[in-house]
């Protein structure tokens, strides 16, 4: 008997004997009568909404741009539109977060710019304001400023109705969006892992980041930390990213016995936490894993384009992709799909949502497999936007020139629904 | 109205056993079976317009019912997590228990990770295609695919070996 039968015939055998609960048609008519009564009040309230959006997109229209249009060519179906003068100074960088009904810039350069790759020697200035747009309004609002400076590296993450960031002094805060207010969190037990370099990850009122030994978690209801179990797989991991998915929590890192040193190719390794035990996956054919790992609701990918070949003597011999994909389920590696070449995408804004990836100039769907450039409108600064996706449409606010004599700051927001 | 309440309960009465086989095998946990299959028909007659236009009524509710049940196990995996500082002794509940009895195969099915579970159920319980399981589970057929095959290879191993089949 093939596996396939004894599937079919065991489950068979148990389900079609199970005794079934009699369920309760009553009582999914009165919840469901319930669930239609909210459906009426929210259309009610879209609608609404739409009239005022469609307001603001004619207000919007009128401000568009002038026509010496730089955008790169991109075959996209729909372009930018320009959204209402944020309420916040020109800057760039900074956290952009959704939260379910508005999207938070928070933070940014402001002063004392250094260019990428430059050695400043003063500190750029940083701002704690932000602001909130809704897209169905199509308004703006401040929010309370932050306790702390807030940067484009500041670590963060979305957990319910709070954004919580690890500040430049260390320490944890969180804002809450129904209240309007910061407050400061406790601190975990051992210090996040590599300091700015630290990354967090939420999942089901939790928060995840890598300490010194183990995966730290915050309870954010209860204020409580604890630590997952350290993985007793060796070598021992020297993790780079914690990622928590409804598959399990998921750390990805390195060898760490094997140094990244050029010489030898120090492949990306994978552990994943199911609630009772950790599972080393099998290894993977990519190197770096520098852009993050987003959790797609089916996988987790790393947009990172480009490769390595261990330097001018080739010494791996070969190029190894620095992006890929990661089924935790079935411990599966994969490659990014017909990925294009670094340096040839549009707009190059980082943002997330679902499938949906922008990152390196272009949009990346995980469904399809499909890439499409990001164009740029007019007047929009190339580089240092902040972005965010809002239920299917990206958010993109500030940002900043450095190809004018003096780099140009911008406080302009644009929207886009691919 | 009253002959969609009638036609409602209707498809409730003839629907109800074979969704509540299916979501069971899916959910690994009859209570939490029962209250996902609860759901997914509150929602169903929330939104009955789009279930009475629906091509195949049934595979429109097993998406919800399916769906409902997944969602209800995800928002349970951190709940049974033990959060410690050092490794667990053992004494967390095993994923089979849920699903009593001493078959071999409907033990290591329970023990599957959720999402190659529902594959597992839907392909060979509920006898669908890749195209409909991707359909219900919001995935690529891809995705089907390499699931069913990650189970059908751990399955092979757990039904070759049953000792082994909980670890």
């Amino acid at each position: 008997m093939t596996i396939e039968d004894t599937l079919r015939q065991g489950l068979s055998d148990k389900l079609d004997t199970l005794d079934v609960p009699h369920g309760d048609a009553g009582r999914a008519l009165r919840e469901g009568d319930r669930g239609r009564g909210r459906q009426r009040h929210w259309r009610i309230g879209i609608a609404v909404a739409t009239g005022v959006a469609l307001v603001c997109a004619g207000v919007a229209v009128g401000l568009r741009w002038d026509g010496s249009n730089e955008v790169d060519p991109a075959p996209t179906p729909a372009d930018w539109t320009r959204l209402p003068e944020p309420p916040l100074s020109p800057r760039t960088g900074g956290v952009a977060a959704w939260t379910g009904s508005e999207a938070l810039f928070v933070g940014g350069e402001i002063d004392n710019l250094c260019p990428p790759g430059a050695d400043c020697s003063q500190p750029s200035t940083y701002a704690r304001d932000g602001a909130a747009y809704d897209p169905v309004s199509g308004t703006w609002r401040r929010i309370a400023d932050a306790p702390v400076t807030v940067a484009a590296h500041t670590p963060h993450a979305m957990v319910g109705d709070n954004l919580v960031i690890i500040g430049d002094d260390g320490l944890w805060h969180a804002y809450d969006t129904s209240e309007d207010r910061w407050r400061g969190l406790p601190e975990p037990p051992g210090k996040a892992r590599g300091e700015g370099l630290a990354r967090l990850s939420a999942y089901d009122g939790r928060v995840y980041t890598l300490g010194p030994i183990a995966v730290q978690v915050l309870d954010l209801a209860k204020g409580d930390w604890s630590a997952l179990p350290v993985s007793p797989a060796q070598p021992r991991l020297e993790s780079h990213y914690v990622t928590a998915t409804p598959e399990g929590v998921v750390v990805v890192g390195l060898d760490s016995t094997q140094p990244n040193d050029g010489i030898k190719p120090s492949y990306l390794l994978a552990e994943v936490w199911d609630g009772e035990s950790w599972r080393r996956l099998e290894r993977s054919d990519m190197l770096g894993g520098y852009g993050g790992w987003h959790w797609t609701g089916e996988r987790l990918v790393s947009l990172y384009l480009g490769c390595m070949d261990g330097g001018e003597v080739n010494g791996y011999g070969r190029c190894i992709p620095t992006g890929g994909i990661l089924d935790p389920g079935t411990g599966t590696w994969a490659s990014l799909p017909d990925a294009p070449a670094e340096g040839s995408g549009g707009w190059s804004l980082n943002a997330a949502e679902g499938s949906r990836m922008v990152s390196w100039g272009y949009l990346y769907d995980d469904r399809t497999g499909r890439w499409t450039k990001v164009p740029r409108p007019a007047g929009a600064p190339r580089d240092g936007t902040a972005a965010v996706w809002a239920a299917g449409t990206l958010i993109a606010f500030g940002g900043v020139d450095w190809e004018t004599p003096e780099p140009r700051l911008s406080n302009r927001a644009w929207a886009w629904t691919p | 109205m009253i002959g969609d309440e009638a036609e409602f309960t209707a498809l409730f009465a003839s629907a109800w056993p074979r969704l509540f086989r299916a979501t069971y095998a899916v959910a690994g946990d009859r209570e939490l079976a029962e209250d996902a299959l609860q759901s997914a028909f509150a929602k169903a007659w929330a939104a009955w317009p789009k279930v009475v236009a629906a091509d195949d009524r049934l595979a429109y509710l097993r998406r919800m019912a399916i769906n409902e049940a997944l969602a209800r196990h995800r928002r349970s995996w951190t709940r049974r997590e033990v959060a410690t500082a050092t490794p667990p002794d053992g004494s967390l509940p095993d994923p089979t228990t849920a699903l009593s009895g001493s078959d071999a195969t409907w033990q290591a099915v329970a023990a599957l990770p959720p999402r190659q579970r529902a594959v597992v159920v839907l392909r060979y319980y509920e006898d669908l295609t890749e195209r409909e399981i991707a359909d219900i589970l919001g995935c690529r057929p891809g995705t089907v695919k390499s699931q069913a095959a990650a189970a059908l290879a751990t399955l092979r191993l757990r039904l070759a070996d049953p000792e082994g089949s909980t670890r």
